[in-house]
């Protein structure tokens, strides 16, 4: 899968989103936007616990349709879309990003 | 302004304990809201001071002669009872207990890296309750997102939690901080009125 072909997908949902918002102010719609990030980002560390085995059985019976796998394309997804509302080319983000991380020394 | 008592042993403890939270005394000195009482123990057998000694704020004080109130015959008769007025609502400490008392109970407390994980796990479920109701999300199904303020208090449920695995007493360290931002933002609100 090309960079490409997500970004295809991010554009169409941030324009379904747009449309289902069309009330929401931007500020608000941004707000609702990153907050998705927050909420998968939990559902990402309720898979981590369940896998050290330590989650609350009413949590594990609501949560086993889902796995850890596609809580991580959950997260991408809301992080790709927020910083699609501020128009940021994610890819040349993370190549910034990738040669900062080279430089540094551990 | 300080004021120093004496206080008999037993008193003493109950006050230590949390349990008295009044003093009767003979009004034959003065003392005031906001004045501080330290009750020195004292053991009236041998006639000692025991060197404990606790301090207390008067946050309350009301001066009454019961012989204006009732026949001294009466008085003399039945004496008076001093009733603690305490309310339901926990302290932070009391919280904190109730957390701890219920952890140990179903196994004990995670390492602290877990813990971490389990607020993110409950602010991410706090994050779409409130989405749901103010941020125009549509619910999956039917009951979809339990109520905010269940999802808070899971936050604050952990947040107890997180603050006993450090042993941290969160309701003082809380006050400190008010006070702190108290005088951080008074310096830049006060327009000198």
């Amino acid at each position: 899968m090309e960079i490409e072909e997500i970004n295809k997908f991010i554009e169409e949902e941030i324009k379904r989103l747009e449309k289902y918002y069309k009330d929401k102010d931007n500020n608000e719609l941004t707000m609702a936007i990153g907050f998705k990030v927050v909420e998968e980002i939990g559902e990402l560390f309720n898979e981590i616990l369940k896998h050290k085995g330590y989650q609350r059985k009413e949590k594990l019976d609501k949560m086993n349709k889902k796995d850890i796998k596609t809580e991580f394309a959950d997260v991408i997804f809301t992080v790709l879309i927020l910083a699609k509302r501020f128009d940021i080319d994610i890819e040349d983000a993370i190549k910034i990003k990738m040669e900062e991380i080279k430089k540094r020394d551990y | 302004m300080e004021i120093r008592k004496k206080t008999w042993p037993k008193y003493f403890q109950d006050i230590l304990d949390g349990k008295k939270k009044f003093e009767v005394r003979l009004a034959d000195f003065d003392i005031h809201e906001g004045d501080v009482l330290v009750l020195e123990e004292y053991n009236p057998e041998t006639k000692e001071y025991t060197r404990r000694s606790i301090k207390k704020k008067v946050n309350f004080v009301t001066k009454f002669n019961p012989a204006e109130i009732h026949e001294i015959d009466e008085i003399k008769e039945h004496g008076f009872w001093l009733i603690g007025l305490g309310d339901d609502n926990l302290n932070a400490k009391q919280m904190q207990e109730k957390v701890d008392k219920t952890i140990k109970q179903y196994g004990g407390y995670w390492e602290p890296l877990s813990m971490m994980a389990r607020i993110t796990e409950e602010i991410g479920e706090l994050a779409r309750a409130i989405n749901i109701k103010y941020g125009g999300k549509k619910s999956k199904f039917e009951g979809d997102g339990r109520e905010i303020e269940e999802e808070l208090a899971d936050v604050f449920y952990t947040t107890l939690a997180i603050a006993n695995k450090f042993d941290i007493d969160l309701g003082k360290v809380l006050m400190e901080k008010i006070e702190k931002s108290h005088e951080k933002y008074k310096e830049v609100y006060d327009d000198g009125n």
